[in-house]
């Protein structure tokens, strides 16, 4: 079966909230890995930036792919399966291997060129600032 | 979670991202090896538009064999990766040699 890999190129647009934007926004980059959302990420939008953190423990710096453009973040992550205790030593063996991925669409404008990463507790978390129109103002209330 | 064995060791390998290895709890009670960890609120990094995990509380107990050296279990804590290893060898198997007589 054959899937068409699919960009979230997307212009910037009005911002859907609930189920349409899990999945408008958020799908797996590798259709054929058979699953939804992996990895999981919860993405948070600030005054001045956007946050993107992923659950992905136990995986080395150098297998792990992140690219960013204004309207999406990628990671693409590898777990190798070679050098690794032979299959009938296992009694149990869930954790995943092998490639899988995601594309998350930006929720806001951003300046991907500024973005930073980082990996702690199994977490990457990347911080993606706003471009300067994009930020949060207050609005003064004139009265009088 | 991964288990296997090895010559010397059997080796549990949990996920439990985002914990603070502080709040990890490893008991042995008898045969019973019990894995606590009670997650604390998250500090939130903005609004969150999209949440796909969160924190969780874990708890789970694995019943451990007599042949498994239950006083010298090691733990080490990497990117989120909980690593137990528990020694093989309380109980050894012997060759009896039958004597020619």
């Amino acid at each position: 079966m054959s899937m068409l890999v699919r960009y979230f190129g997307l212009p910037y647009r009005a911002f859907p909230r609930g189920l349409d934007w899990l999945s408008e926004w958020a799908e797996p980059f590798f259709p054929w890995s058979g699953e939804a959302a992996v990895p999981p990420v919860n993405v948070y939008v600030n005054d001045d930036r956007v946050v993107m953190k992923f659950e992905l423990p136990g995986i080395a710096s150098e297998d792990i792919d992140l690219t960013t453009t204004d309207s999406s973040v990628t990671l693409k992550v590898r777990r190798p399966v070679e050098g690794e205790i032979p299959p009938e030593k296992y009694h149990i063996r869930e954790r995943r291997r092998g490639e899988f991925g995601r594309s998350v669409g930006m929720p806001a404008r951003v300046d991907s060129a500024q973005a930073s990463a980082s990996y702690r507790d199994g977490i990457l978390t990347v911080t993606i600032p706003k471009r300067e129109e994009a930020k949060s103002k207050r609005i003064e209330i004139q009265s009088g | 979670m991964d288990v296997f064995e090895t010559d010397d060791d059997v080796v549990l390998q949990l996920e439990l991202p985002g914990i603070d290895s502080d709040r990890i709890k490893i008991d042995v009670d008898e045969d019973v090896l019990r894995l606590e960890t009670t997650a604390e609120r998250e500090e939130e990094a903005g609004e969150a538009v999209l949440r796909e995990f969160s924190p969780t509380n874990f708890y789970r107990e694995f019943i451990l064999s007599r042949q498994l050296d239950r006083e010298n279990i090691a733990a080490s804590w990497n990117n989120g990766v909980l690593t137990l290893k528990v020694p093989k060898g309380a109980a050894r198997t012997h060759k009896i040699e039958i004597e020619a007589s």
